[in-house]
């Protein structure tokens, strides 16, 4: 059985062959555009497919290894800085990505100026555990600097959401 | 020069840049100081927030939080040995048995001392390279220019640690996404798959910020961000400051080295603090110092090195517009997006937009050194602060920064998307500056073809003498790249 190393591995080549038949489908694409527009296109399509298709080949017959955590591998940036059990990791990852989702489905739903203060509620007091006055007085801030920064100086338009949208009702 | 030097400065003490200049610093301190978070978060933070401000106070509020973030990260990097950003990596190495020792105060004022200094050292050769790189710039067409693209990716992807084909990869996909909406030159709609929203193009800032600052968050929430012990302060301030006095040949050496590696494109942050950190450990000649177990010139190298660093990878943006780092793409997103183009323009008819530029930075960076000096004790307590805290408030900043790039729920989906791509990224081991620089330089770099293709046809890949040399330049910087990798390689 594969070890979770060598499973992420597979996945990391089956990334890199998803890239090569990206490149391949966006030079494919460009071959009907003029040859102004489709000059760049191409030219970037064909470098990537060719670098791709050679990584992913190298990739599969030399084989590879996921950097471990924290480690950067001399590249100018930060890498997952984090130990955890994958299995734990995984989970406290998937948790956070379905409260990231849940404010675009709420924003769609109820509008920002609604959604936005919830979710900071919501994640507050049920997803932290913190107290009734913490998860409260951030909130109005964040409702204080939504509409101080965001309406009355930046005049931001609001996405009107689709309930109230539904119901007839006008929100903001 | 100087009167538009003259007229830069007072742009930048006028009202209300001067304020925007202190909210920078304020909000720097904040984005150096908590791990996680840094310059490049905060640039793409502040970005659409200077959609409605004249270059100045744009300028003063973008330049007032960059330069200073090197600075603050030394807070976390000393207290907790955990770096607040990439380039206080080497700050720990000393910094943090410095702590440990009770002498964290004097590392502060040894780092807030050389910090400022190395930011003005960058800045004043950013000053004396102007004189220079004007008429040099001016004999650049563009065809240099679309070169000079291509060796600008080339090298962030070259250098993207012990992965340069995947460096260079990833830097052509993200100009493969900077093509997406109507084609410049004839206005056909290109990868739009059928949706309104993309005809515009991708819009930076929701891609920007969701490559990095959402795997940010979500590492936060992962690692459950607990409450650290900060150790003890100790008293010895005004020790550090003598420190940093005595090695000022060190600080300006590092000074030098910061600003010229960061000068050239590609080499990050996170380079730049070893490199300095690498030679006050070589040229060291006192044989008691105990370099990685609280040596103060181990916290002076460095931290005099990444400051510095600002004002050297402000130059190829500035000059060529070829950002030097994921942050000056912003910071070239930024210029292009009130109107300034980098390169001739910069330096010529808008040279007071380069020295507001230049001004916020070493105004800027003697303010914070002053500031931190005063207030480091209190300050260091924000970084203790639960994760859980943080998260919902940086999603709230994160999620309305992308709204204010078209209004559409689109923007949303594009920085969620961005940022799955980002975490998958980091979690194997991918370099995320090359997709920033990618898709900032795609249109910039496309529009040069095209003018180089209609004015020259195809002869000026072999009849023109620069871009020959920067065509051999680019070839041997990937080159170099790969045998280091395969040697590296062998050696494991």
């Amino acid at each position: 059985m594969a070890t979770p190393r060598i499973r992420e591995h597979y996945v990391e080549s089956l990334f890199i062959l998803l890239l090569a038949v990206i490149f391949a489908a966006a030079v494919f694409t460009a071959r009907g555009w003029p040859w102004k527009t489709a000059l760049f296109p191409m030219l970037i399509g064909v470098a990537g497919c060719i670098i791709a298709a050679a990584l992913a080949l190298w990739t599969g017959v030399k084989g590879g290894e996921a950097p471990t955590p924290g480690d950067t591998g001399g590249a100018a940036d930060i890498f997952l800085d984090v130990n955890l059990r994958s299995g734990e990791a995984l989970v406290r990852t998937a948790v956070i990505a379905l409260w990231i989702l849940g404010i675009i489905a709420g924003t769609w739903l109820l509008g920002q100026m609604i959604a936005l203060p919830l979710f900071v509620f919501l994640y507050l007091k049920l997803g932290s555990g913190e107290s009734w006055p913490i998860s409260v007085g951030l909130t109005v801030c964040i409702i204080a600097f939504l509409y101080g920064v965001f309406d009355q100086v930046i005049h931001a338009s609001w996405y009107e959401g689709e309930l109230w949208r539904a119901l007839g009702i006008e929100m903001f | 020069m100087l009167e538009a030097a003259h007229q830069a400065l007072l742009g930048i003490l006028s009202w209300p840049a001067f304020g925007y200049l202190l909210l920078g610093v304020g909000l720097g301190v904040f984005f150096g100081m908590v791990p996680g978070l840094s310059g490049l978060s905060g640039m793409a933070i502040l970005l659409p927030f200077t959609f409605d401000l004249g270059p100045y106070e744009a300028m003063a509020l973008l330049m007032g939080m960059y330069a200073i973030t090197s600075t603050a990260d030394t807070i976390s990097s000393v207290l907790l040995g955990v770096p607040g950003t990439a380039g206080s990596q080497a700050t720990i190495m000393d910094g943090y048995p410095l702590a440990k020792k009770g002498e964290a105060a004097r590392a502060f004022g040894a780092a807030y001392t050389v910090s400022a200094f190395g930011g003005v050292v960058g800045a004043v050769l950013l000053v004396l390279s102007i004189p220079i790189l004007s008429p040099l710039v001016l004999s650049f067409g563009a065809p240099e220019f679309f070169l000079l693209g291509v060796l600008g990716m080339a090298m962030v992807g070259a250098l993207s640690g012990n992965a340069p084909a995947k460096g260079i990869l990833v830097g052509l996909f993200a100009l493969q996404l900077s093509m997406m909406g109507y084609s410049p030159q004839d206005g056909i709609p290109r990868y739009w798959f059928n949706t309104p929203y993309l005809l515009e193009g991708l819009p930076i800032v929701p891609c920007v910020l969701g490559l990095f600052s959402l795997p940010e968050v979500v590492e936060l929430a992962v690692r459950r961000g607990t409450l650290a012990e900060v150790p003890e302060m100790g008293k010895g301030m005004w020790d550090g400051v003598r420190d940093a006095l005595r090695n000022w040949w060190l600080a300006l050496r590092c000074a030098v080295i910061g600003a010229y590696v960061g000068f050239i494109p590609g080499l990050g942050a996170s380079i730049v603090d070893w490199v300095a950190y690498g030679h006050a450990v070589q040229s060291n000649k006192d044989p008691e110092a105990e370099f990685g177990k609280g040596e103060i010139r181990g916290v002076i190298a460095p931290e005099s090195a990444n400051n510095a660093m600002k004002g050297g990878s402000l130059i190829p943006t500035i000059a060529f517009g070829v950002p030097g780092s994921a942050t000056m793409a912003i910071l070239l997103g930024a210029f292009l997006i009130h109107g300034i183009y980098p390169g001739p323009e910069l330096l010529s008819t808008r040279l007071d937009v380069t020295f507001s530029v230049i001004w916020a930075l070493v105004i800027a960076n003697i303010i914070t050194a002053v500031v931190l000096m005063g207030c480091t004790n209190q300050l260091a307590k924000v970084t203790t602060i639960r994760g859980s805290l943080i998260i919902p408030i940086i999603l709230v900043l994160v999620f309305m920064g992308s709204w204010m790039a078209t209004q559409d729920l689109g923007d949303w989906v594009v920085l969620v998307s961005a940022g799955a791509l980002g975490y998958l990224m980091k979690r194997w081991g991918w370099p995320r500056p090359p997709i920033a620089l990618g898709i900032v330089l795609g249109p910039i770099m496309e529009r040069y073809l095209d003018i180089a293709v209609s004015r020259y046809g195809w002869s000026w890949v072999w009849q023109r003498p620069i871009v020959i040399i920067l065509i051999l330049v680019t070839l041997a910087t990937v080159f170099y790249a790969t045998r280091s990798q395969s040697r590296q390689q062998q050696a494991e």
